[in-house]
């Protein structure tokens, strides 16, 4: 009886936390590194110092230009934060501009065609949807990462620079959304800014 | 079973344990084996999704694998693969259900991670924990619980996005809230193993208790098998070796088994030599005996035994008597019924009857030649006895004389017919002595040449010395003149008869065929002739009395008094003939060396002796007791012609009363007397007469002796006896005898 119903081995083989042990460190470590990269802000560099928004078109509203990389995954958050915004500074938005980063319209067409250019076209309202060659508009403005976005006041000055996502394609809130609401809502006189989580609009080197 | 055996079987709270833990241990590694599938397949889940929602990272137009992918790939595959691993190699251990608890909540933490922080995504975190809850482990629960409470404490503090989905102001306040969720179902979930814990218990008990039953009653059945088949061993040794004949068949009578007594009784060297040629009962039964077909009715009609007589036919054709005992039983398969039968040799036991038989026979015919002897003996002893007289009166006419002596010639022949009756039946008075039988045959000899003529001739095979016989000499020159006589009659052109003596041991196989006499050294003698040999029909009756192949020639006692003779010695005789090769006749006689050697007493007159002169007898007085009248008259007168002063008795009684009423008329110098007498007779009348007066000689007279004298080594000092019929001359030398042995 005793013999045949032993007791399991009650971490009977100190061996075995070796393993054990190096198997929960290779864990941590990679989830160490999974949560520094998602909290690893994309590159954004200064605007061109001749930028400014365009107040003719906003019939005395703000301008918001998102700038987009059509097959980045991360950017569907920056959208739905995007939509957050555009609910919470309702009145306060005359023009809402997509800017789409296409770099070679040669082989590039077939990006036209992703679905959240679709989506971004079906947005409606004040909204718009520019196919920025080479990233062309989007260096102008500072924008290297994909959600980057840009506001300017009904004067045309520039109130809000920066990412309205907390990291790499994670919604909710956070302090750049935050900062972009009270931008448009609060008239304040300095320029808001945040870091932006998203694939690069183009590499850093190309932009420099 | 009833409920206090299963009481006794009751386990003690020590082998529950040992026992409890040992199935949760095997319910936990079957678990194990649930992780090792379930974590790849979260594993592989996770891919598919990352693939799906963020399957590349971008620079430009340039791709790359989506570091969420490849963390779902690397990461996702590190955490799940390696309990699966310890599952599959080491399941056993407690510690890869830890692993598998440790993987499966960083699992959870992973895709909460990859989901953002969804909320929705934290209910992989309870699914995790229930499907953890199937180890029935609390502390295990706890320590997931642990875990999580670390990734989300530590994540929420440095990452809080990735576990909360927005930036959160006091992450340890929402890690405890999350916590103080997965607590309340880990205590849900304790609760349940604890439950679950005493119902295993219970089951285990009982499942003990049920394995202990079964147990006993597995070694119940092992040891009732084993017996079983023991007993089957045992039976089937008895019945390959029983002494008596076996067999099984069915109910048609089709022979299933056969032992080996059965076959060699037979003719066949085994059970299944004998199988091969005989398939049913029919074929070995004789046809005119009952039917097999109607007695295996009659035996199935029977729950017990039943018996028949039979007969069988052996293998070469003969048939044998038996006896079958057969019963009805079941088959092996239980379905079928079965016939065991035994069988008796019964060819032993008809030869005894038959010898049972034959000797009652002779019994019966040796009591009627006894009586009839006895009666002629005592008729012959007053023909005799007046014939002498007769005779031997001066005054009688010689014409007369010789008449008479025809008549005494008649009666002599008849006293030797009357003494071969007695002979027979082994009612004869024996005296032996201790003599040289190849001495008594070499001096038979010439008489021997003369009874069987000229045209025989005798050869003796005789050895120089030899032992001793004890028998009486002249019975046995009676045996072996009737054998050279039927040797004789059986050679009628003549041939010759051969004497050969020899010593030879009987040993007990050849004493219980004969059944009478006990082993040792005997002296044989045998009487050959090459006549034409006995037929198997002559020799079963040769031995019979008044059986004879002589036709009115014979008296057919010839050998039936040799047998009597020699029964009556102590010693056998046997016959060995085949037809046409003549025949032998074997004697066995006793040696005298288990006997104290008697010696004819010399100086005495003998039974022919006539010349011994009697002392003066005219002061003798003699007491005669004699209750046939004749005979008692002719001893009166026989004794009183010797000079004897006689008073005579008609019994025992008379004379006893006689002897002591006239003993004042003058002292009884000897007492004759018959044996066989009315009132009393005359072994008692002497036995009274010795103890009054021990020194008065005694003579007994019969015509045969009965059981009271068998032998004259029987008799006491002062006895004698005297056989019925006697010549006067006789009689009076054995009184003179008597007397003189009286006075020295």
């Amino acid at each position: 009886m005793k013999t045949h119903f032993q007791r399991e081995g009650r971490f009977s083989r100190l061996s075995a936390f070796r393993p054990l042990f190096v198997w929960g460190l290779l864990c941590l470590s990679g989830f160490t590194l999974l949560a520094n990269y998602v909290n690893t802000p994309g590159p954004q560099t200064l605007p061109d110092e001749s930028v400014t928004g365009d107040p003719a078109s906003t019939d005395g509203g703000a301008q918001v230009f998102m700038f987009i990389h059509p097959k980045c995954p991360c950017s569907k958050a920056s959208l739905t934060e995007l939509q957050e915004v555009v609910q919470r500074a309702s009145g306060h938005i005359g023009e809402l501009r997509f800017y789409v980063t296409v770099s070679d319209p040669e082989s590039s067409g077939n990006w036209r065609e992703e679905g959240l250019i679709r989506q971004l076209q079906s947005w409606g309202g004040n909204s718009s949807v520019y196919f920025d060659s080479d990233g062309e508009t989007a260096r102008r403005y500072g924008a290297l990462t994909s959600g980057h976005v840009v506001a300017f006041d009904a004067n045309g000055e520039q109130i809000f620079t920066g990412g309205i996502t907390g990291s790499r394609g994670h919604r909710g809130d956070n302090r750049g959304r935050r900062e972009l609401v009270s931008a448009l809502t609060d008239h304040q006189d300095r320029s808001a800014s945040s870091l932006v989580f998203g694939c690069q609009i183009q590499s850093f080197e190309e932009a420099l | 079973m009833n409920i206090g055996v299963f009481q006794a079987f009751q386990p003690s709270n020590d082998e529950i344990d040992v026992r409890f833990q040992w199935e949760l241990n095997q319910f936990r590694q079957i678990h194990n084996q649930l992780f090792a599938w379930i974590l790849p397949i979260q594993w592989i889940a996770c891919i598919i999704l990352a693939a799906i929602v963020s399957p590349l990272n971008w620079k430009g137009d340039v791709s790359t694998l989506h570091p969420h992918l490849l963390a779902t790939i690397f990461l996702g595959g590190l955490v799940s693969l390696y309990p699966v691993y310890l599952a599959k190699k080491h399941s056993r251990d407690a510690s890869t259900r830890y692993a598998v608890a440790i993987a499966q909540m960083l699992m959870s933490g992973l895709l909460v991670h990859l989901c953002g922080g969804r909320i929705e995504a934290h209910f992989h975190i309870f699914a995790s924990l229930a499907l953890l809850a199937f180890y029935r482990d609390n502390k295990l629960l706890w320590f997931s619980a642990a875990v999580i409470a670390a990734d989300h404490l530590v994540r929420g503090i440095f990452w809080p996005r990735s576990v909360f989905g927005v930036d959160e102001a006091l992450p340890v306040l929402r890690a405890l809230e999350h916590l103080a969720w997965v607590s309340l179902e880990v205590i849900a979930l304790s609760f349940s193993n604890r439950r679950s814990h005493r119902e295993m218990q219970g089951i285990v008990s009982r499942q003990i208790v049920l394995e202990n039953t079964e147990t006993v009653l597995e070694h119940q059945v092992a040891n009732r098998t084993r017996e079983l088949r023991e007993s089957e061993q045992k039976a089937r040794k008895r019945f390959d070796n029983a002494p008596i004949g076996m067999y099984h068949c069915d109910s048609a009578g089709k022979l299933l088994s056969v032992n080996p007594a059965m076959a060699n009784l037979l003719g066949y060297k085994s059970g299944d030599e004998m199988l091969e040629e005989v398939e049913t009962l029919d074929q070995i039964q004789c046809r005119e005996s009952t039917t097999t077909e109607s007695w295996l009715e009659a035996v199935l009609e029977n729950r017990g035994y039943r018996h028949r007589d039979s007969q069988w036919r052996h293998r070469n054709g003969t048939a044998i008597p038996i006896r079958e005992s057969t019963k009805v039983m079941p088959a092996k398969d239980g379905n079928r019924q079965e016939i065991e039968g035994i069988v008796e040799d019964l060819t032993e036991l008809r030869e005894l009857e038959e010898r049972y038989l034959h000797s009652g026979k002779v019994q019966a015919i040796g009591q009627l030649t006894t009586g009839i002897a006895h009666d002629f003996n005592t008729f012959l002893t007053s023909i005799v006895g007046f014939s002498d007289l007769i005779i031997e009166c001066p005054d009688t006419p010689e014409s007369i004389r010789d008449r008479v002596k025809d008549i005494h010639t008649s009666a002599g022949r008849a006293t030797r017919l009357t003494s071969q009756l007695l002979a027979f039946s082994k009612k004869q008075t024996f005296q032996p002595e201790a003599f040289q039988l190849p001495a008594s045959v070499e001096n038979m000899k010439g008489l021997l040449q003369h009874l069987v003529g000229d045209s025989i001739a005798i050869q003796l095979k005789t050895p120089e010395s030899a032992e001793a016989v004890y028998a009486d000499p002249l019975q046995i020159e009676q045996v072996i003149l009737n054998l050279a006589a039927n040797a004789r009659d059986a050679m009628p052109e003549g041939g010759e008869i051969t004497i050969e003596i020899g010593e030879t041991t009987l040993s007990e196989g050849f004493m219980s065929y004969c059944g009478e006499a006990t082993p040792g050294t005997y002296v044989s003698m045998s009487v050959s002739d090459t006549g034409g040999g006995i037929t198997e029909e002559v020799r079963k009756q040769i031995f019979d009395p008044f059986f004879t192949t002589k036709g009115t020639s014979g008296t057919g006692l010839g050998l039936a008094t040799s047998i009597g003779i020699i029964k009556q010695s102590g010693g056998h005789i046997t016959l060995d003939s085949e037809s046409q090769n003549g025949c032998t006749f074997r004697v066995y006689l006793p040696t005298s060396e288990n006997h104290s050697l008697k010696v004819r007493p010399t100086g005495l007159c003998s039974d022919t002796e006539t010349n011994c002169q009697s002392p003066s007898n005219s002061v003798r007085r003699i007491l005669f007791a004699e209750d046939e009248m004749m005979a008692r008259k002719l001893g009166v007168l026989a004794l009183s012609s010797l000079g004897y002063q006689v008073v005579e008795a008609a019994n025992g009684a008379d004379a006893l009363e006689k002897f002591l009423t006239q003993k004042d008329d003058g002292k009884f110098e000897l007492v004759i007397t018959d044996i066989m007498m009315p009132v009393m007779d005359g072994m008692e009348l002497a036995e009274r007469i010795s103890g009054i007066s021990p020194d008065t000689p005694i003579i007994y007279t019969s015509g045969y002796t009965n059981e009271a004298i068998a032998s004259t080594d029987e008799l006491k000092e002062g006895h004698h006896f005297l056989q019925k019929p006697y010549p006067i001359k006789l009689l009076g030398s054995k009184i003179t005898e008597a007397l003189n042995l009286s006075v020295a």
